[in-house]
Parts: C-alpha cells; sequence; structure tokens
C-alpha cells in the first residue's frame, strides 16, 4: 500500500520514557526533532508502540531506528546494527499483543511483502528502573548518537 | 465511603475516575465522542487478537509454506505431522486463507485506528479524553472520513462498501446464510472470502473453532462474569434499563446448560457496588501492612509493595475477587472472569449454546471430514451437548464429565468477533448521531478541590475486560492510585483463601500431547489475550546478553 504523502527518509526512536535509560530512543528525538532537517525526513517518536509501528515504518526508503540495546558490552556502548546483526527472535511465540517488539514488526512486513533493513543506532543502557532521565554515561553519550544518525541522512 | 465529585480534572490517565458518581453532566456529545474512540479501539484490538494472535495456535504454518516467523517455529521445531497426526488440524485450503485474512486484518486494524485518530488526535495512546468529556471538536470532515473507513460512502450501514470495517468483520446473520446454502460443508469455507455472504471475521473464527471443536468443554472457568460497562450512549433500548450498549453487571452461568434455548433475558442480574472489589496478594510479589489479619484490601486502602521472591509466591499479579456473600459456589470472595465474553453474557448477547442457534449444529462432525480419528479424539459436531462417549474413542483427554456451560476457549473466541461486529455496527450510528453535532461542546471542567480529602474511582470496559481505576486526593495532591484491570482478574493466582483465579483454574486438567509443544495451554490462555509487560522491549544483539523471559509455574499449584 504505497502511501505517496510518506517522507522518504524516518528517524524513528523508541523506548519507554518512564525507565530512565530505556528511554533513550525518545531522549533522543526530542533532540533531533528541534534540528533543521531536510524535507524528506519524518522524526518520530515511536515510544512504547508495538504493532503500531507498522503503519509509519513501512513505504520508507530508508530508516533510522534509535532504542537502548542489549548487546552485552559495558553501559554507553554505541552499537550501530542492521537487521541480519539483532536477535530476530524467531523462535518466539507471543504470549500477549502486548508483546510484540520491533523483530515481531518486521516479521509481519515481510509477510506484507516488504522486506525492511532499519538502521538500529542505540547504545547499552544502565539503569533502567522507574524515573525519567538517563544516567549520566548514557546522556554523555547523546550527542554522539545524533551525530551518527545525522550522518545517516548525510548531514 | 462516599465518592466526592469533581476530582478527576487532575488525572490525564483516566478520565473516568470520579465521573461514576455524576455521569450526567458530561455533554452527549462528549460520549459520542469518547464512544467513538473506544469502540473503534476494541474493533482494532479484536481484530488483532484473533488474527495475529489467537490464529497461529490453530493454523499449521508448515502445510502452506509459511514455516518461517512470525507463524513458526513456535516452540523451536514444531511436532511433525506423522508424530502427531491431529496436531493441527485445519486443511491446508483452509490456512492458506487464513494467512490471507492475516495480511488483511493487519489493514483494517489500521482503519480503526485511523478513526480513533481522527477524534482522539492520535492512536493508540489517545489523548483526547479529558474528565468531563473529550477535548476534539466535532467536525463533518472527521464524520465524513470515519464513515468512509467504517462502511464506505453509498450509505448503507448494513450492505458496506468492499474494504471498509464493516464489510471486513461481517454479520453474524452471514454465517447462517452459508450454513442455510452450503449445509455447512467446510469444502465450500474458502469462498467465504469472495464476499457471497458479507464479511468474514465471524466466519474465520468458526474455521478454526469447527476443527478443534473439544475446546469448547475446554478451558472452562467459574462461569462468573464481571462487566463494568461501557459505550455510554449505546443503547435507549437495552432491556437491562441500562443505556450503554453493553452494560454493567455481573453474571453466573449456574447449572449445566441443557436445552439449546436461551436462558431468559437477563438471566441474572446484580448492580454492581464498587465497593466489593478487594484484592488478596497472598500468592502475589507484594506485601500488605498487617498482611496476616487484612488479607484483603479494597483499592482506597490498597498497597502495592513490590516484594521479589515473597516465600510460597508464584505471581506478580495481585488477586482481585469480589465480595459475594450469597453465591452459592464460592461464598464471600468469588473470582470473576472479565472481558469480551463476560461484557457478551451480562449484556444478554451471548449465553451458552449460541453459535448452535446461530447455525453451528449444521456444521459436519469432524470425523467425516478426516476419518477415524485415532489418537486425539474429537467430539461429534452437531451434538453440543454433555452425550461425548460416541465420539470420543481412544486416549486423550475424557471430557465427556464436562458439561459445556458456554465458558469455554472457544466461547471466548466467538463472543470478541461477535462483540466486534456490535460495536462497529454501533459506531456507525454514532457517527450519524454526531451527524447533527458538528461544532457542539465535548467537554466540561471538573476542577480539584483544593483542600480536603476526597475519594474517586472510575469505572469502564477496555477491550480485554473490567477496568477500574480507584483514587484518593489530599489537599489537592494525589494521596494514592490504585488500578485494577482486567488481566488482574483473569489472571490472578490464588487468593488468601487458596481459590485460583479464572485462568488457572481453566488451565488445570488440560491434556498436553507434547510438554516441549504445549500448544494446547497457549490457546486457552490466548482465549483471554493477557496484557503482559509492554514496558520493555530492548532490541538485542545477536550472541548478546539474553534475557530470556521464564514462565515458570510453581509444582505445587499444577
Amino acid at each position: 500500500m504505497a502511501d505517496p504523502s510518506k517522507k522518504s527518509i524516518l528517524i524513528l526512536g523508541v523506548g519507554n520514557m518512564l525507565l530512565k535509560d530505556e528511554g533513550m530512543g525518545v531522549h533522543v528525538i526530542e533532540r533531533v526533532k528541534a534540528l533543521d532537517l531536510p524535507e524528506e525526513v519524518e522524526v518520530i517518536e515511536g515510544g512504547v508502540l508495538g504493532l503500531d509501528l507498522l503503519d509509519y515504518i513501512e513505504d520508507r526508503e530508508k530508516i533510522i531506528i534509535i532504542d537502548a540495546v542489549n548487546g552485552g558490552e559495558p553501559p554507553g556502548t554505541i552499537y550501530r546494527l542492521r537487521r541480519k546483526e539483532i536477535d530476530m527472535r524467531e523462535n518466539r511465540c507471543l504470549s500477549s499483543l502486548h508483546d510484540i517488539d520491533l523483530p515481531h514488526v518486521l516479521h509481519m512486513a515481510d509477510l506484507m511483502g516488504e522486506h525492511i533493513d532499519p538502521v538500529i543506532i542505540g547504545v547499552e543502557p544502565k539503569d533502567m528502573s522507574e524515573g525519567l532521565e538517563l544516567s549520566p554515561e548514557i546522556e554523555a553519550q547523546i550527542p554522539k548518537v545524533i551525530d551518527l544518525v545525522l550522518k545517516e541522512i548525510g548531514r | 465511603m462516599a465518592a466526592a465529585k469533581n476530582v478527576g480534572n487532575a488525572l490525564g490517565f483516566n478520565v473516568h475516575v470520579n465521573e461514576d458518581s455524576n455521569p450526567d453532566d458530561i455533554s452527549k456529545e462528549g460520549h459520542l465522542v469518547r464512544d467513538v474512540i473506544y469502540g473503534s479501539n476494541m474493533v482494532a484490538s479484536h481484530l488483532v487478537h484473533f488474527y495475529q494472535l489467537a490464529a497461529l495456535d490453530f493454523i499449521d504454518p508448515a502445510a502452506v509454506g509459511l514455516d518461517k516467523p512470525p507463524f513458526a517455529p513456535r516452540y523451536g521445531p514444531g511436532p511433525s505431522a506423522a508424530s502427531y497426526p491431529y496436531y493441527y488440524r485445519i486443511p491446508a485450503s483452509i490456512s492458506t486463507y487464513l494467512v490471507a485474512q492475516y495480511v488483511l486484518a493487519l489493514q483494517f486494524r489500521r482503519q480503526c485506528n485511523q478513526i480513533g485518530a481522527l477524534w482522539g488526535g492520535r492512536a493508540p495512546f489517545v489523548q483526547g479524553l479529558t474528565p468531563g468529556g473529550a477535548t476534539t471538536s466535532i467536525t463533518q470532515d472527521a464524520i465524513d472520513k470515519s464513515k468512509a473507513l467504517l462502511y464506505g460512502t453509498t450509505g448503507d450501514k448494513d450492505n458496506p462498501d468492499p474494504g471498509t470495517i464493516l464489510a471486513f468483520i461481517g454479520k453474524p446473520t452471514d454465517f447462517a446464510a452459508w450454513v442455510a446454502d452450503t449445509g455447512g460443508d467446510t469444502g465450500k469455507l474458502p469462498i467465504i472470502g469472495d464476499g457471497t455472504y458479507g464479511g468474514t471475521m465471524l466466519f474465520d473464527v468458526v474455521a478454526a473453532a469447527m476443527f478443534y471443536a473439544e475446546y469448547f468443554w475446554i478451558g472452562n472457568a467459574y462461569e462468573r462474569f464481571l462487566a463494568y460497562g461501557v459505550f455510554e450512549r449505546g443503547d435507549d433500548s437495552n432491556p437491562l434499563g441500562d443505556k450503554r450498549l453493553l452494560s454493567r453487571g455481573r453474571k453466573r452461568t449456574g447449572a449445566q446448560y441443557s436445552a439449546f434455548t436461551p436462558p431468559a433475558k437477563p438471566p441474572e442480574w446484580f448492580p454492581s457496588e464498587q465497593e466489593m472489589v478487594h484484592e488478596s496478594v497472598a500468592k502475589s510479589y507484594y506485601s500488605y501492612q498487617n498482611e496476616l489479619t487484612q488479607k484483603w484490601r479494597h483499592p482506597w486502602i490498597g498497597q502495592t509493595v513490590p516484594t521479589p521472591g515473597k516465600g510460597g509466591s508464584y505471581s506478580w499479579v495481585k488477586s482481585p475477587r469480589y465480595k459475594d456473600t450469597t453465591d452459592p459456589d464460592y461464598a464471600k470472595w468469588v473470582p470473576y472472569e472479565a472481558g469480551p465474553l463476560a461484557r457478551m453474557m451480562v449484556n444478554g448477547d451471548y449465553y451458552a449454546g449460541f453459535l448452535y442457534d446461530a447455525g453451528y449444529t449444521s456444521v459436519p462432525n469432524i470425523p467425516s471430514v478426516f476419518g477415524p480419528l485415532a489418537g486425539y479424539p474429537v467430539p461429534q459436531y452437531g451434538a453440543m451437548g454433555p452425550d461425548l462417549s460416541a465420539a470420543w474413542t481412544t486416549g486423550g483427554p475424557d471430557l465427556s464429565a464436562i458439561a459445556y456451560n458456554g465458558d469455554s476457549c472457544l466461547d471466548r473466541y466467538a463472543a470478541r468477533q461477535l462483540e466486534a461486529y456490535k460495536i462497529a455496527r454501533a459506531l456507525a450510528d454514532w457517527l450519524d448521531e454526531l451527524d447533527g453535532s458538528v461544532g457542539a461542546v465535548t467537554s466540561t471542567t471538573r476542577p480539584v478541590p483544593p483542600t480536603g480529602t476526597h475519594y474517586g474511582y472510575g469505572w469502564t470496559e477496555a477491550p480485554r475486560g473490567a477496568l477500574g481505576h480507584w483514587i484518593k486526593i489530599k489537599d489537592g495532591k494525589i494521596k494514592k492510585y490504585q488500578c485494577v484491570v482486567p488481566s488482574t482478574w483473569n489472571a490472578s493466582p490464588r487468593d488468601a483463601t487458596g481459590r485460583a483465579g479464572p485462568a488457572e483454574k481453566a488451565m488445570k486438567g488440560i491434556w498436553i500431547r507434547s510438554e516441549d509443544h504445549p500448544l494446547e495451554v497457549l490457546r486457552v490462555s490466548h482465549s483471554w489475550d493477557f496484557c503482559t509487560a509492554c514496558a520493555v522491549h530492548l532490541v538485542s544483539k545477536k550472541n548478546g546478553k539474553k534475557e530470556d523471559k521464564v514462565f515458570k509455574m510453581d509444582p505445587t499449584y499444577i
């Protein structure tokens, strides 16, 4: 279902803002939104959307997703990952509709005939307890993350 | 405790808090806009529940060349057809068809969300609801666009245009028409996709159900149904005297269902009283102050103190129960089930045997489709009565002692889809009502009293069932806020009296063919669609640390 009104490049931040570093993707997106970006770039805060992400990631030429990444490295480590490098949870079975996450949505898009391979830029979290603010180590990495995002769109 | 009025304003997250004491000062338009937002959300949820979650428990992915995610493998390598001949039973032609429906449903779910966004600003996580109404202004543009998404532009709500939500869902009578024409021949099922019999959603549920008929006897809970009611502007002619499209109340179906005639409507009706809702944390990872002497707490004095590792506990869910000393079977603390089945039961729109009355009797018996079912017996179709002995051959679960009571796994699926139609069709009428209200005021303000202690509560229905929030406000600040949500009613562990929650009761005794592939449990669990963790979704790097979720049940409770 091609949608001509959609902008070709999507920058999408996801995560739960109520759980400190888990919300880093949203923190980044808030700052990216304030920047002067090219016409063809759309910036969306995805929050904790699951299945509903599908509507936003279809029909794009390029997608950059910002999210906290569980990569096993020290907190603050910055990752740039492609689909083949993330755990696509092929063996998982959903316990609930609220269990739907990014890998699952990518599988669904496959089924709908669109293979989506986003660039995922993220940071290893330190603290995911309740709270609105980022840990200092993670906060310190945000400017670098934004630079990486801008590099992806040729800025 | 008297509920103080006008304290809900401080709360962005539950607009219903404290409206219960004074619902009439919300304008008609305020109710209508809310109903449209809630309705579109519920229909979207019901669509996704069946196709994206539940259908996968019934379709054999390998048989249709879809042995890949999100379809398979669901528990590592699936059981082979040779070793488990009746593990999956839907024929390949119907599986192929249902997979196509899976993709289509995603599109109609989006159309539902588009309606929600037109009226709520965005969907999901709508922000256009306030205590006292909704913030959205009513525009002709939003009305017209919503109608186009729901049933099209020709204007006939009962003969919707192709590509609309109502056309996809279809009317319950479509099914009866198909039965009348085909005699319920499963070989003619795929033609249901061509539009001959209107929409397809109920067909699809039945298509899955007819091959797994024993699930009408599996997954039985307590036959106790609780609904807080929703859609205030729904139905002026509701026989229960409740203006809501889906009424507030409780119901128990009681004795074994013995005749295929609906019970008198309403068979039982109690006004619900919020004071009766209490929670126990006896087997939950929470503690109460003086728990030994105060085992039950009403939400206004509720406490949520996480206590990981609490001895004897096995769940992060509390145990809400309804205090009722007159219940004949579960005196005083009664476990109630919430959800679409509960709402439809309470409203008198569903009852044990409803599908049979709707034409299900003609569905062919399964052995005639598959030949003898050695190794995994299935009850004869057509025989929705309790006598299964003739069809029940060797091995497998003995269900002959279980009376069909309308509170089963498949009843939950069926009621949900029937409700989807009921709501979607009502939505079309609400949009007509809004037609005459362009520019009307949709919201009133409810200031928070600056001093004193005030109590409030709000009840509504989420797609998954009865949702209640309770609040205590002191000197203009929130002092306490407690939520009792539908998945807590359904998935609760044993309470202070040792009584299991509805889902735990429903799962006890399920006959599992393979411990490594307990699909049988999943089918029952998914019939509720518990709202489990949606808070943390991390991207995981391959070979990175794994945070495997382990669902483990304490063996002493199995």
